[in-house]
């Protein structure tokens, strides 16, 4: 199994289900934290958590729907894995519409439950690194100025630089230099990682 | 004219007979003494005494020997002190027929003073088919209790459900986590006993849960026992909670202690309770909050309270609600509360609803307490 | 046959010989604010779909499984296409599957109309109206 770093949050308003769920974690090496209640893990819930959240859907004060809800509001981007002990089909098809992406009844295999989490934050980890790229790529964006913007924009839409001259009135010369200092900012060397990074621009 | 008057009294007396022999009961007269004068018709119908045989007898050869000693005393006592056991009351007694069969009467006792001789005139009526309708419909409400009973258990059962799966969703998630932790070599015998043991705690605790569901399956006899109502409502809780949880409708508890004593079936008003939390969670869907009181309104009525605010019973309906087959809800035999408020009135009780303060419902159930008996 | 068409060219494909033939389905459907077209088998399906540029399908699948594979087929067509599945027979898991893997909604048979006509409107609003 890949190490992602990530922590499983496990909430659900069971203590024996919570702490079994625990050491099953833990047998898979994987570090997980519990909560008794939504409410519990809202108060200990910050922005820029890495990992995934075990949620339950039915307990006493906010459900598991409402915390999912509520982590929206915030912008969390915890992937959610429902689990129930009582659940049927609209339920189901409920929580995966509203964004969940797994729900699984209880009881649950061990083999199906750990597969699961591993998805879960892998899929975290990988959108986080992205995120990450993106917020980077972004920030390397905001030092350019406004013509080597433009230069950026012709190079990436596959244009050479004689035709980037022309277009902006420019000696090739200038292209060049324009282009070299975008390269650099960018952190790049070739025009294909530029395209790459470009698109995270888009998002 | 002594002739005219004496005529008239035996004409009197001819039209009176003839008036008793018409008659539908049984009537026959007595004297102070309890020396029956006259028998009708209906009376040598009912008993198998012809008139002539029974006429100057004691009255208490009509009666089962344990009435008939007391007799000649009461009649005695009431001529005395004029205190009233029977006449002019009325009340459902035991007669014993010529064969010796006994048999239910309802009787009335009238005093009819005429100069100085006091007579007494006793109206039976055989109310031993009444009886036995009634018997048939109390065995009819004990069977719709039962169903109703395995209805609510019906209706309880989702929750339930949930709530056996979460030990053995705990039991078998230690075991696959041991397993694993086992095979990794990352287990000793210290901490394999630690989770030996909380598996079987949960399987315990499972079997708790089903064991409390057989206790309210299982029929019980209808007979009442002094007891703790409060110790019933523990008991009705810790059914209730289980399906309150599962709806999200949490009870608050404000039971009074030290209540005073009463003679109840305490699985019947556990019926009764339950029956009025599921009501109230029904109607107010999840998130209702309940409240559960208990609390003695006097030394002589204990008072339980179930308070929720759903939307509430419209005042046309307080009355409506408690018949049968009255339903608000398409699933609903509307036999709850009907059973319900007999089950409270064979307590000597009674069940009303109310507005609570927060514009939900408030249903409470009033019962005797057994202070009365105990100071006799 | 000529479909009919909105201005926003969104169309209800509702699918299969046992939803078409279901009056209950049909006029839920047909009360809704987009046209509405019969397709009685998937073969005919293709033809359908090549009359508007996008909408949903409302297919009558007999579980789950069957409906992924539709789903496939409708993907390999055009992605404008959301797939919205009425089933008699589907578990949990099932249903979460077909949702994972690409369907926009599920729905259990027998259907309450009022539900299917909210659940289709929803699907198409988000159409309409892309975030």
């Amino acid at each position: 199994m890949s190490e992602t770093g990530g922590i499983v949050f496990v909430v659900d308003d069971d203590e024996a289900v919570r702490d079994s769920l625990s050491l099953l974690l833990e047998s898979a090496s994987l570090q997980s934290q519990c909560f008794a209640s939504a409410d519990e893990f809202a108060e200990h819930y910050q922005g820029g958590m890495s990992g995934c959240l075990l949620l339950d859907i039915r307990m006493p004060g906010k459900s598991g729907l409402e915390l999912r809800d509520w982590l929206d509001q915030q912008g969390a981007q915890l992937p959610i894995i429902f689990i129930t002990g009582h659940g049927d089909v609209p339920m189901a098809v409920d929580a995966m519409k509203r964004g969940a992406i797994d729900f699984i009844q209880k009881p649950f295999s061990d083999d199906e439950l750990l597969q699961r989490v591993q998805q879960a934050l892998e899929s975290e980890a990988g959108d986080r690194a992205d995120r990450a790229e993106a917020d980077r790529v972004r920030a390397n964006f905001e030092t350019l100025t406004p013509r080597e913007r433009e230069v950026m924009q012709q190079v990436v839409a596959g244009r050479v630089n004689k035709v980037i001259a022309l277009d902006m009135d420019i000696s090739q010369r200038t292209v060049e230099i324009h282009r070299a200092r975008v390269m650099h900012k960018m952190g790049v060397r070739s025009v294909a990682d530029l395209v790459r990074l470009a698109s995270f621009l888009d998002k | 004219m002594p002739n005219s008057s004496e005529h008239a009294s035996s004409f009197a007396e001819a039209r009176f007979a003839a008036l008793l022999d018409a008659a539908v009961d049984a009537i026959l007269v007595i004297d102070s003494n309890g020396q029956i004068e006259t028998f009708n018709r209906a009376a040598e119908r009912l008993f198998g005494y012809q008139s002539v045989e029974i006429c100057g007898q004691n009255v208490s050869t009509l009666m089962p020997d344990k009435y008939s000693h007391a007799h000649d005393s009461y009649l005695q006592r009431y001529l005395t002190t004029g205190e009233r056991r029977i006449i002019g009351i009325g009340r459902e007694v035991s007669a014993m027929r010529r064969d010796g069969s006994v048999f239910p009467v309802e009787l009335s006792v009238g005093e009819v003073a005429t100069g100085e001789k006091r007579r007494f005139v006793g109206i039976i009526r055989d109310i031993s088919e009444r009886r036995a309708s009634e018997q048939e419909l109390r065995q009819q409400q004990e069977r719709l209790e039962h169903v109703t009973r395995l209805g609510t258990l019906g209706e309880m059962a989702a929750g339930i459900a949930h709530e056996i799966n979460q030990p053995l969703t705990a039991i078998a998630t230690y075991a696959h986590a041991a397993r694993r932790l086992l095979s990794s070599d990352r287990m000793d015998a210290v901490r394999l006993d630690d989770v030996l043991g909380k598996m079987a705690t949960q399987a315990e605790r499972a079997g708790q849960i089903i064991e409390r569901i057989r206790d309210l399956a299982r029929r019980q006899s209808p007979s009442q026992e002094l007891c703790d109502l409060n110790a019933i409502m523990d008991e009705t809780l810790k059914l209730a909670e289980v399906d309150a949880r599962y709806h999200d409708a949490p009870i608050v508890v404000e039971m009074t202690p030290g209540l005073p004593h009463a003679w109840l079936n305490s699985v019947q008003i556990q019926q009764v309770v339950l029956n009025l939390l599921r009501n109230a969670i029904e109607a107010g869907g999840a998130g209702t909050k309940l409240k559960l009181r208990t609390y003695a309104r006097s030394k002589e009525e204990l008072v339980v309270e179930v308070e929720d605010n759903g939307p509430g019973v419209p005042e046309s309906l307080r009355t409506e609600i408690f018949n049968p087959f009255f339903t608000t809800r398409t699933d609903g035999t509307g036999m709850g509360l009907s059973i319900s408020r007999s089950i409270v009135a064979s307590h000597g009780g009674r069940i009303e609803v109310d507005a609570a303060p927060t514009g939900g419902a408030v249903f409470r159930v009033t019962l005797p307490t057994a202070l009365g008996e105990i100071d006799e | 046959m000529p479909a009919p068409q909105d201005e926003n060219g969104f169309t209800i494909l509702l699918l299969g010989q046992e939803a078409v033939s279901d009056p209950r389905i049909c006029s839920a459907l047909a009360g809704l604010p987009w046209p509405l077209q019969l397709v009685e088998s998937e073969s005919d399906l293709r033809i359908a779909l090549r009359t508007a540029p996008a909408g949903c399908v409302v297919a009558h699948v007999e579980d789950p499984r069957a409906g992924l594979r539709l789903h496939a087929d409708l993907r390999a067509i055009s992605g404008d296409w959301l797939l919205i599945m009425l089933t008699p027979r589907t578990g949990i898991q099932a249903a979460v599957s077909a949702l994972k893997f690409g369907a926009h909604d599920l729905i259990e048979m027998p259907i309450v109309e009022r539900v299917l006509r909210e659940r289709v409107a929803s699907a198409m609003r988000s159409l309409e109206n892309p975030q």
